[in-house]
């Protein structure tokens, strides 16, 4: 019986982190195409990149996007909000932490995979790994913690549907009783 | 991008919306022939069992299919060539993609509902708000479904 337990569990879990970092990846995906379109600098971007890298690119992150997630969401998951700003602010670290190692190991990974391909010396492979990997680091953990806010948010206008409708719901069946 | 590539990332694209689309007008036509599942007469609160698996497996899906959207969607552009941000195509991307970020977002709301439900937040009454969620995600998959084919054809 708690082997069942745990198992369910372990189901929920893995279906929360698929969606969460689905929808982060997606959301973020679409923000920064809406600002290359507005910035005009869309075109040009596009162009200057093939459809098999784009799906692999893409693709790449959205692996490290689910594992960092996974790891992130282990300990409780959304349900951690529920214990107020204590569990918001973890949960904020958390995603910081996720979102810095996406950061540094996208980064990591295009780049080795550029140095292959482009046959980079091993010297500045190495440089730009060291600095470019610290900052997007950071980059990726802002946005991780920023990640984090947008979901607390979702998470917070969802328990207020949940909870006005079973509201309406309760009401109704008073009423109905009523009579 | 060759001829076979740009069918293949339009197919993509074709089929993740007829999956989500007609997933969701599932989902709706389902739920809401099950009736609102309110509290029985006893005042049993049971959780939304079959109707929940339904939606969490449509959820699982919903959010890959999202996923290869996108990325088929900035495939499309880039064979289209993209419009600049002004001039009346540039404008119905903005509105398109303003629309499709608004979609996501409350999209993953509905998520968040159904996990919600499942975790037993929720009398049977939730089985309604499923319905509800589901129509709601089908109504506004047909209104970005005109808006790409504004875009794609004037």
């Amino acid at each position: 019986m708690a082997e069942t337990a745990a198992g369910r569990a372990g189901e929920r879990g893995r279906v929360e982190a698929w969606v969460v970092s689905s929808f982060n990846l997606v959301v973020l995906s679409l923000v920064g195409l809406l600002a290359a379109h507005a910035s005009g600098a869309l075109e040009g971007e596009l162009a200057g990149f093939g459809t098999l890298p784009g799906v692999a690119v893409f693709a790449y992150l959205w692996l490290l996007t689910a594992a960092a997630s996974r790891w992130a969401l282990a300990d409780g998951g959304l349900a951690g909000l529920r214990n107020g700003l204590r569990g918001l602010w973890r949960l904020v670290l958390r995603g910081f932490a996720a979102g810095a190692l996406i950061g540094g190991a996208f980064l990591l990974g295009v780049v080795l995979v550029g140095a292959v391909l482009n046959g980079a010396p091993l010297l500045s492979l190495a440089l730009i790994a060291l600095i470019g990997v610290a900052a997007a680091g950071v980059v990726g953990g802002v946005i991780g913690g920023l990640s984090v806010l947008l979901d607390a948010g979702c998470y917070w206008a969802a328990g207020r549907l949940v909870g006005r409708w079973t509201e309406s719901g309760a009401s109704d069946d008073a009423s109905h009783a009523e009579y | 991008m060759s001829a076979a590539t740009t069918l293949l990332v339009r197919l993509v694209h074709l089929v993740g919306m007829a999956l989500v689309f007609g997933g969701a007008a599932f989902a709706w036509a389902t739920l809401s022939a099950a009736g609102p599942g309110r509290a029985d007469a006893g005042g049993s609160t049971a959780s939304l069992g079959e109707p929940a698996a339904l939606a969490v497996t449509y959820e699982w899906v919903f959010w890959a299919t999202m996923g290869a959207m996108v990325v088929t969607g900035v495939g499309n552009l880039g064979a289209l060539g993209p419009p600049g941000p002004s001039g009346r195509w540039g404008s119905i991307l903005t509105a398109k993609l303003l629309a499709v970020t608004a979609f996501v977002l409350g999209s993953f709301v509905r998520t968040l509902v159904v996990f919600r439900l499942r975790r037993g937040d929720s009398t049977g009454s939730g089985r309604s708000l499923l319905a509800k969620g589901y129509g709601a995600t089908a109504a506004a998959l047909l209104v970005l479904v005109a808006l790409a084919e504004v875009l794609a054809h004037g």
